[in-house]
């Protein structure tokens, strides 16, 4: 009987579930959020249409997963105590002494990028749209041919604890570094509320336990990870996190293709034969007869059902090509290790370990479509996110039932490691860049002592812990897609500029960093403020006026209706008459900006306006100081240890 | 080396060489693979219709397109090991070099 409330529940929660949990769950390290979140657009109706799925039991074995929550939790506060003695300095607080090597390194940067979006997400987004929810992975899997080449290297050889000391190298420190922080704030307060709302919905959904506690109960042991443990513990959390990910995802592969006798061609033809494939395929075209020639099971391995056309696919593929190697908690990463040889290493070996994990999140995705058919993951959660647990519980049941506990149980403990991980991260960049950035060097001059810095770190950790936790609070019943989608736009279309160019271009000037940084941040919220991202009340109205005027005709007709399409028209109608008159938060009616992801636009606006900024307002001081510079992140003359002595 | 003279170095032949080199090797590669890769959100934002190239079957049901964005991960793991190999083979070589030079300068 809870069961059932429960699942009743979950359904009406749908709605506002979707919104909020799928830029935490589905995209918090990506530009893919906002995309992610069109189905929000869909009419409420819609969802059930879908066939019901007998399996899809939300709820986990309540002990089990707690067990497991807190064998893992226990073994990440071991290591923060451990930890605890080695970062008493700055420079182990947020740069882990330099000490960390590059397979470590590299394991950590796995874990700082793969997010419980491409665990949960991804898997989600391909068993729903076949190859347009591959082109995800792929993109963020090219991002780190940039981090490699470019960025990777000079970051370490300039930097020290935050992108703000890269950018101040030459250009005037306090503005620039004041504006860095800003930005960097910025990136990770979203970031972070997102992952924060996203936990609260997992736990509640999963274990009966309530937002708010679970929220809470999230950032007291980020802001202990973080405040105890500073970047040796942050690393530490990141590696066992990245490793449990692709063990869970690995086994999952496993049991997948084990069907299928380990040939992912067999899986892929039974995908395209499969009758629920091929049906929901057929409703996502809006086909109402099938089209004589058209194979829509082969049609899922093909793209276009979920982006549309070729500018939304170049917008979106900018944004994850690009938006990685402007990230600052992915930027600080590179100065945690002693030279530029072992951060080229690092970014190698996480390439591996994410090539690896994206390749078998494709496993996941497609076993789920075939196995449990995407009409009934949409009935769990439109967004898909609950593809892997569920699928957990279900390749775990055909063995024994208990196992199907057992491995969801564990699916779930990793998802929620992964987003402790990440929300360490970001809380640590955050932290490094109010107490390093501002406090330090712009309020103090520099002056401050080792003792005093140390108390401004833990307290601007604590302090961005507290804010995320009243953010989140407030975010429960909002659309935080936004705030995702902001946190892409600032990191590639004003970080990225202003590092790249600062590293490589002689003419930057500060000027120009700051119009990169502040210019290509704002016009990115902007856009992302009037595009498709956001809840337009007047477009659902009109998607649902759709559904109960087919239903209407068709009754007209003299067909008597299906109970399904009875509760449809209901829906549609009370969806239609909440949503016919309002407008998205900005007022607007429909987006003024047609695509989902404005990298296009705001990504080239970043830069040009670094470009004219430095032109307009070039300095001669800034120009001949780029010979240094150049020296330095070229050949890591004046910070690598092997120098100077 | 206690005040450490950039311009110097800058002007040095060695450091001359490995920026070149750098230069060369980091652009090259990084817009081939860039190029490589805004081929694949064009591509498939103009494959449309089951008929198109993009969509012929060539291994099982493993439409063409879907080989180009599985290349996109062998030239990534390709690109980051060829880096690898390169940078040990000369850039490493040539700063060890450069850095042997100007400590035991005069």
């Amino acid at each position: 009987m809870s069961t059932i409330l429960r699942l009743a529940a979950f359904r009406l929660g749908l709605l506002v579930a979707t919104m909020i949990q799928a830029p935490a769950v589905a995209g918090v390290d990506t530009a893919g959020a906002p995309a992610l979140l069109a189905p929000a657009q869909v009419p409420a109706a819609a969802a059930s249409v879908a066939a019901a799925a007998p399996y899809a039991v939300v709820k986990s074995n309540k002990p089990l997963t707690i067990g497991l929550f807190v064998i893992i939790i226990g073994l990440t506060l071991a290591i923060v105590f451990w930890a605890a003695g080695r970062s008493r300095k700055k420079s182990g607080f947020y740069a882990a002494r330099s000490s960390i090597s590059g397979l470590q390194n590299g394991w950590a940067i796995a874990g700082d990028y793969m997010s419980a979006a491409t665990f949960l997400g991804m898997a989600g987004l391909i068993s729903l749209n076949g190859f347009d929810g591959f082109l995800y992975p792929t993109g963020w899997m090219v991002a780190f041919v940039t981090v490699l080449l470019v960025v990777a290297e000079p970051c370490r050889n300039i930097g020290k604890y935050t992108v703000g000391d890269i950018l101040s190298v030459r250009a005037s420190a306090k503005p620039v570094r004041a504006a860095a922080a800003v930005v960097t704030v910025f990136v990770s307060t979203f970031y972070l509320t997102a992952q924060l709302v996203g936990a609260g919905k997992l736990m509640e959904l999963l274990l009966g336990v309530p937002y708010s506690m679970s929220i809470v109960g999230v950032a007291v042991l980020i802001s202990i990870y973080v405040v105890f443990g500073g970047m040796i513990a942050t690393t530490w959390v990141q590696i066992i996190k990245a490793a449990l990910l692709v063990s869970g995802g690995a086994l999952l592969s496993f049991l997948v293709l084990l069907k299928f006798g380990m040939n992912p061609l067999r899986l892929m033809e039974n995908v395209a034969n499969n009758t629920q494939i091929q049906s929901w395929v057929q409703t996502k075209l809006g086909h109402v007869t099938p089209q004589p020639g058209l194979d829509y099971g082969q049609r899922y391995l093909e793209p276009g059902l979920f982006l549309h056309g070729v500018w939304d696919q170049i917008s979106l593929g900018m944004a994850v090509c690009l938006g990685a190697a402007g990230m600052p908690h992915i930027l600080m990463r590179f100065f945690t290790v002693p030279d530029a040889k072992t951060a080229r290493k690092s970014v190698v070996v996480a390439m591996f370990i994410i090539a690896l994990f994206f390749l078998l999140t494709t496993f996941m995705g497609y076993g789920a479509a075939t196995r449990l058919t995407p009409q009934g993951i949409a009935e769990v959660d439109k967004t898909g996110n609950m593809a892997n647990p569920l699928l957990a519980r279900f390749l775990g049941s055909e063995f024994h039932p208990m196992l199907g506990d057992l491995l969801q149980a564990f699916v779930c403990a990793v998802a929620f490691a992964t987003i402790l991980a990440v929300v360490s991260g970001l809380v640590l960049a955050c932290s490094a860049a109010i107490s390093h950035d501002v406090y330090t060097k712009v309020i103090k001059n520099g002056r401050a002592d080792q003792a005093s810095q140390m108390r401004a770190a833990r307290l601007t950790s604590l302090v961005v812990g507290v804010v995320a936790v009243i953010i989140a609070f407030a975010a429960e019943r909002q659309n935080v897609a936004h705030l995702v989608a902001l946190a892409f736009a600032v990191s590639a279309s004003g970080m990225l500029p202003a590092v790249v160019l600062t590293l490589f271009w002689k003419k930057m000037s500060t000027a120009g960093v700051m119009a990169a940084l502040l210019i290509g941040t704002f016009s990115g919220i902007g856009l992302v403020l009037v595009s498709p991202n956001m809840q337009y009340p007047q477009l659902i109205a009109a998607a649902d006026q759709k559904v109960f005027a087919a239903l209407e005709t068709k009754q007209a007709a003299g067909t008597t209706l299906s109970d399904t399409e009875t509760t449809d028209l209901a829906n549609a109608k009370t969806s239609y008459a909440a949503n016919k008159d309002g407008t998205s938060i900005m007022g607007l009616a429909k987006p003024l900006f047609p695509l989902k992801v404005p990298a296009i636009l705001c990504i080239p606006l970043g830069f040009l306006s670094a470009f004219i900024f430095s032109l307009l307002f070039p300095s001669k001081r800034e120009q001949d100081a780029f010979e240094e510079l150049y020296v330095r992140q070229t050949t890591g003359i004046g910070v690598s240890a092997s120098v100077a002595h | 080396m206690a005040q450490v003279d950039y311009s110097e170095i800058a002007r040095h032949p060695k450091f001359r060489e490995l920026s070149r080199k750098k230069v060369r090797f980091l652009v090259g590669w990084w817009l081939f693979s860039t190029i490589f890769y805004f081929g694949l959100p064009i591509w498939a934002g103009n494959t449309t219709l089951q008929s198109d190239v993009g969509n012929m079957k060539v291994i099982g049901n493993v439409p063409l397109l879907y080989l180009y964005a599985l290349a996109q991960y062998a030239l990534s793991i390709a690109i980051a090991l060829y880096y690898t190999y390169w940078a040990n083979k000369y850039a490493d070589r040539l700063t060890e070099e450069l850095l042997r030079d100007l400590r035991t300068k005069p």
